[in-house]
């Protein structure tokens, strides 16, 4: 048996425990180098996926707690994979860019490797209670890291975000209690196969809905994202903002579209609005901010509406833009966030109004902040682009009028981003600039180390989506074969629209296979049952 | 031949874009220095590129940079040249190729390629040609610019961008070039970043591109959902057919695409970015806000010729669009004091003759006009800013007239250049401008039904209009009488303009007393092959104007006869935009050089009329208040009172009333566990309570 998802979650673990006893001169060398094994161990994981192949792959299963059948059960498919290396390239980034934290440096390095070891058994798990562990061990890190290591008002923002994502969770638990109920097993891939009376299925979705919707975070429970960004050290933002919010968009994807889709189908309309007032909204209000970090953490909430408005939409194109957003918006966020790092190092300031004319005296953070700026607007030639604009496109046939709406957020997405580069950039200089002129020293080798990685990917995913798209081809399609066609028969007639449209478009592979995956549902069977 | 024209063709486009990258490459070896702050009091209202501080790049970075860009452009144009002529004269045919899949989803994809017609050929010499010229034109008149290396970069990037847009195979890579060269014109309206004028334009110039844009993508969205396709191959040749049993989609599809064109050529109601735009250094709106990117949504609705053949209620919307524009902006020239502003709302209205030919079904005359313009319209500009250049950053016509200074003698090529490209933009015979803007002009007249007679009308009052406003600039600029220089040049009397402008700033600016001087070389030189072409290109490239040359990469439905009844239309109204040209021109010596102060008293008497031309119709202070302030107020609200006080004041008030009820529970116990508990409890029940009064 392949043990490499297990050596992915306890290298780090491991590590963490390492650091917390070593002499701070080598600490963070040592943790730097901790985090770079699993990055190391991308390597096989990725070349020895095999994206032609349905379901998990990389799966290890053991026996735990065999009296309730649970079980420590691991394996990924196409959608977990690049989130997994996400998380796996930007640690080693955030551990680079901390390097000036000379506050309980065990601590800090300790907890990040810890944070990362339960992001990766996040996305790992397939047993129920393996993956509620990791969901909340999950928050203890980063509630750490925002209320010892944050800003001046740290343990509020920490408290908000442990108490609003907690509270989200613990529905959850209860929801999958009663599918434990139900089934008998804690396995998802038997949840699944279970189909399920459509009431139980809107009250289970609802449940779940509650945790993922405040970690994407949705419109209106998006609230502690801007407390917990502003306050949290600079790696604390870049990694909630490149990884800890897909798994929001994760467990959609994983739990409530294939083990609830009647009840998504039920919602979809519901999550369309939020998703289109998300946009808008965080869009809009991001404009209005003076605080830099702000701006970008709304930036945040309204890129996600992008992600939740084409998963729902349940079409191929939607999925993959989707999930493109997903993997560009870890990339350019978290890329974003550093770059508010490098100039609050330098400053000690995140107000918009205390920057300016930084291009005059910083051409190389000019030039780097300009190429996220330009893939945070979607440009087409980076790789937000393709992602935005398959979700809409796939999100178009199931709801045209939202979709429309959405993409006004084209428009004030470019506003806000603009407006903030002019702000930092360009212009004359703030009495704050000219007094740290001296300190006001352009990107140092480190800086450029936490941001050509990222870089990298802003166009060679902008020209080769299909780098991404290859891996989770497979599961998108039975995902999709599988909801659309049920959100299909929910919905009214598309308004407007032509005849030809969505079905024979986005169905054709689709019809086939939907029968096939119905009859295919194994009936609720209350014996033991694990997945393989 | 043949076989190697596509990598001929890919070559030509990419030339560009491999120059900017090597430019862009100089820094590696060459980083650009610090440059001195200083305290900006006063210094906002710079011109030009006095003011940018200096940088410590050597100079040999910027001679490479600009030998590499120049020199990759020039190339291109070239081979532009070659692959026109060849396709012309028959030695190559049309083609497409594909260099690699772009994106793939369920059963659509799009692919990077290159779509060689008659179509793209006219583009790439156009863009290329005109690109070459501003290329080294630029090496003269930004040689005094600290971050000149960086124009270069800008400019070369711009030049690919847009070759993209125009060689494209399908509307995503159209539209990668079509947002592309909007962000190297942000970039370039703004390179004087230190200016906050200059930064306010580019950001405008976004913005509303930007909303343009959005409608263009709903279209695509359209596109995709009702052909499965976004490949002009795919879609193009089925339009009709889907358009007979879904007329309505087809319209909506027309309607937004057009909307996204109307943003990028500045048509009226998302024109008012243009004249700001020039903001921007001058060889800047000579390329992108004359020649090339503006024209992209004319090329655009041309590309897709067969859609928009099946969609004639959209045709006629897009005719009224052009002919609302084209007397607008001629309307707001005859006012504007800022050379460079006249010559963009020249370019406004010169955009709207393109599409209200596109309107009565004559893409040919709109595409023909397109490549006329171009020459003639980059000269005037170039011409425009060797004024500039010649008297040292002076843009407004007014003061050039009290600088006592008689530029006609100082500056003779300029002044022989500025009267060709005049005489091209106003039509007159045998320039340029004649041949293409009568085309429409006839064209509208012929159309079936009397459908294009006000458009017609329009057109030949705007002709008038243009011959005014068009020899305004020469009459006033050039011929002054003389003032003994040593004599303090009269501040010019206080504007009426918004302060946001820069020209009001100009307007306090004493000029110099250095005199006024003819334009180096490199600036003269490549004014020369535009100045060819304003002359000649009418004659030239007449056959453009005929469908039979598009070789099917224009296509119009048979009903829509305008273009071939153009020829046989009554004499007067042939030669009745003619005769109002050349009263216009008569009407501006005898205005705008004898008697100057008639326009005084015109201005004086017809005050309102004047104070509409003058404020630009009001447009920006309406959409000021409709549009920039509601959403600033909108998004403040949304900020302070429904994001901070309203979702987070319901949860903060949430969690202290449950706060407090746990206080109030904790009389009664002590045990931390047995609180949290008990709010977890709470928690539980209220949420799940919650979920059953949804669902039943």
């Amino acid at each position: 048996m392949n043990h490499l998802l297990s050596l992915l979650i306890f290298t780090p673990l491991l590590g963490a425990a390492i650091t917390l006893f070593l002499p701070n001169r080598v600490i963070k060398p040592a943790a730097l180098a901790f985090s770079l094994i699993p990055l190391a161990l991308c390597y096989p994981l990725f070349a020895g996926f095999n994206a032609a192949l349905p379901g998990m792959q990389f799966t290890e299963v053991h026996a735990w707690l065999p009296a309730l059948n649970i079980v420590y059960s691991l394996g990924i498919d196409g959608i977990a994979l690049p989130l997994i290396g996400l998380t796996a390239l930007l640690t080693p980034l955030c551990l680079l860019a901390s390097w000036h934290i000379t506050k309980n440096p065990q601590g800090f390095f300790a907890a990040f490797l810890a944070l990362e070891a339960f992001v990766i058994g996040v996305f790992s798990a397939q047993d129920f209670i393996l993956f509620y562990l990791f969901w909340e061990a999950m928050l203890i890190p980063m509630f750490l890291l925002i209320g010892l290591w944050g800003g001046e008002n740290r343990v509020y923002a920490a408290l908000k975000f442990f108490l609003y994502t907690f509270v989200g969770s613990v529905l959850m638990l209860v929801a999958g209690l009663w599918l434990f109920a139900t089934t008998g097993s804690f396995a998802l891939e038997v949840w699944a196969n279970t189909t399920l009376p459509l009431p139980a299925q809107q009250l289970l979705f609802l449940a779940f809905f509650a945790a993922f919707a405040v970690k994407v975070p949705m419109w209106p429970f998006h609230t502690w994202l801007p407390d917990a960004h502003v306050q949290a050290p600079t790696a604390g933002s870049v990694i909630l903002a490149g990884v800890l919010l897909k798994m929001g968009a994760y467990g959609f994807l994983r739990f409530c579209l294939p083990m609830f889709p009647e009840g998504a189908a039920w919602f979809a309309p519901t999550i369309f609005a939020l998703s289109a007032i998300a946009i808008v909204y965080a869009a809009l209000v991001a404009y209005v901010q003076t605080d830099i970090k702000k701006m970008i953490a709304y930036s945040s909430v309204s890129h996600m509406g992008f992600v939740t408005l084409a998963i729902f939409a349940g079409t191929v194109t939607g999925l993959h833009g989707g999930l493109l957003v997903m993997v560009n918006h870890g990339i350019v966020s978290a890329g974003l966030f550093l770059a508010v790092g490098v100039i609050y190092e330098r400053l000690h300031t995140r107000n918009l109004a205390h920057f300016g004319a930084l291009a005059r005296i910083m051409p190389a953070y000019a030039f780097v902040t300009m190429l996220l700026t330009l893939a945070a607007v979607a440009l087409p030639g980076t790789n937000s682009f393709v992602g935005e604009f398959l979700a809409l496109a796939g999100a178009f046939p199931s709801a045209p009028i939202y979709t429309a709406i959405a993409t006004t957020g084209v428009v004030f997405g470019a506003l806000y981003m603009l407006h903030l580069y002019r702000g930092m950039f360009y212009g004359s200089p703030s009495e704050t600039v000219l007094h740290h002129t001296a300190d006001l020293k352009d990107l140092t080798l480190r800086e450029w180390a936490t941001f050509l990685p990222l870089l990298v990917f802003i166009p060679l995913l902008g020209v080769m989506p299909s780098l991404a798209q290859n891996l989770w081809n497979q599961p998108v399609e039975s995902l999709s074969a599988e909801y659309l066609p049920i959100l299909q028969s929910h919905s009214t007639p598309v308004p407007a629209a032509p005849q030809t449209a969505p079905i024979t478009l986005e169905g054709q592979g689709v019809t086939a296979s939907t029968t096939e995956v119905i009859s295919n549902t194994v009936p609720v069977s209350p014996t033991l049952n694990t997945a393989h | 031949m043949q076989t190697l024209a596509p990598q001929l063709v890919t070559l030509a486009v990419l030339l560009p874009a491999i120059g900017a990258l090597l430019g862009a490459l100089t820094y590696l070896i060459f980083p650009s220095g610090r440059a001195e702050l200083s305290h900006a009091h006063g210094h906002d209202d710079h011109h030009d590129h006095h003011h940018t501080p200096a940088s410590t790049s050597p100079s040999i970075a910027h001679k490479l940079t600009m030998l590499i860009t120049s020199g990759s452009v020039l190339t291109a144009a070239i081979l532009s040249w070659v692959l026109f002529i060849s396709l012309n004269n028959g030695t190559i045919s049309a083609f497409t190729s594909d260099w690699f899949t772009w994106i793939t989803v369920a059963n659509w994809s799009v692919s990077f390629g290159t779509l060689f017609d008659k179509l793209s050929a006219t583009m790439l010499i156009v863009v290329t040609t005109v690109s070459a010229a501003v290329h080294v034109y630029s090496v003269g008149y930004m040689h005094e610019d600290p971050s000149r290396r960086r124009f270069f970069i800008y400019l070369s990037a711009f030049t690919f961008t847009m070759l993209m847009l125009v060689t494209a195979p399908n509307l995503v890579q159209m539209f990668l070039g079509w947002e592309g060269v909007g962000v190297c014109s942000y970039l370039l309206i703004g390179f004087w970043h230190e200016k906050a004028t200059a930064n306010a334009a580019a950001i405008k110039a976004f913005i509303v591109n930007h909303v343009a844009d959005a409608a263009m993508l709903i279209g695509m969205f359209l596109l995709v959902m009702t052909f499965g396709s976004l490949t002009y191959a795919d879609f193009l040749p089925r339009a009709a057919e889907v358009a007979s049993t879904n007329q309505g989609t087809i319209n909506l599809i027309a309607l937004f695409i057009f909307i996204g064109a109307m943003g990028k050529s500045a048509q009226f109601g998302l024109h008012t970015w243009l004249p700001d735009a020039m903001e921007g250094p001058t060889p800047v709106s000579a390329l992108i806000h004359a020649a090339t990117m503006v024209t992209a949504g004319v090329f655009l609705l041309c590309r897709m010729s067969p859609l928009y053949e099946v969609a004639p209620e959209v045709l006629h919307i897009v005719g009224w669009v052009g002919a609302i524009t084209a007397i607008f902006a001629a309307t707001v020239g005859l006012t504007q004091t800022d050379i460079k502003r006249v010559i963009a709302y020249s370019t406004c209205s010169q955009l709207g003759y393109m599409f209200f030919a596109i309107g009565v079904s004559a893409y040919p005359a709109a595409m023909f006009h397109l490549t006329t313009h171009a020459f003639f319209k980059a000269l005037l500009f170039l011409g425009a800013g060797s004024v500039i250049h010649g008297m040292h950053h002076e843009q407004n016509i007014f003061n050039y007239a009290k600088s006592g200074y008689v530029l006609r003698k100082l500056m003779p090529i300029t002044y022989g250049l500025m009267w060709l490209g005049s005489l091209a933009l106003a039509g007159i015979p045998p320039f340029a401008g004649f041949f293409s803007k009568d085309l429409i002009l006839e064209s509208a007249f012929a159309a079936p039904n009397g459908s294009g007679m006000p458009l017609y009308i329009f057109g030949t009052i705007t002709a008038m209009l243009t011959a005014i406003y068009g020899f305004r600039i020469i009459f006033m600029s050039f011929h002054n009488k003389e003032i003994p220089h040593h004599e303090e040049p009269k501040k010019s009397a206080k504007s009426t303009r918004s302060k946001s402008h820069s020209i009001t700033q100009s307007l306090n600016h004493p000029i110099t007393h250095h005199t006024p001087h003819e334009s180096p070389w490199l600036m003269v030189i490549p004014m020369l092959p535009l100045a060819f072409g304003a002359v000649l290109a009418g004659y030239l490239l007449k056959d453009m104007g005929s469908l039979e040359w598009w070789q099917g990469a224009i296509v119009i439905d048979h009903a829509h006869t305008a273009l071939h009844d153009a020829h046989h239309i009554p004499a007067f109204a042939k030669v009745l935009p003619l005769i109002l040209a050349i009263c216009g021109i008569t009407a501006a010596y005898y205005l705008f050089a004898e008697r100057r102060d008639i326009p005084n008293t015109i201005a004086k008497t017809a005050t309102l009329p004047y104070a509409i031309s003058l404020n630009k119709w009001y447009i920006d202070e309406l959409y000021q208040m409709m549009w920039v302030k509601p959403t600033q107020a909108l998004a403040s609200f949304l900020a302070v009172y429904f994001d901070k006080k309203g979702i987070d004041g319901l949860i903060n008030n949430g969690a202290a009333t449950i706060y407090g009820f746990g206080q109030w529970l904790r009389l009664g116990q002590t045990g931390y566990l047995y609180h949290y508990g008990l709010a977890m409890l709470i928690a539980i029940t209220t949420g799940l309570a919650y979920l059953l009064w949804k669902v039943l």
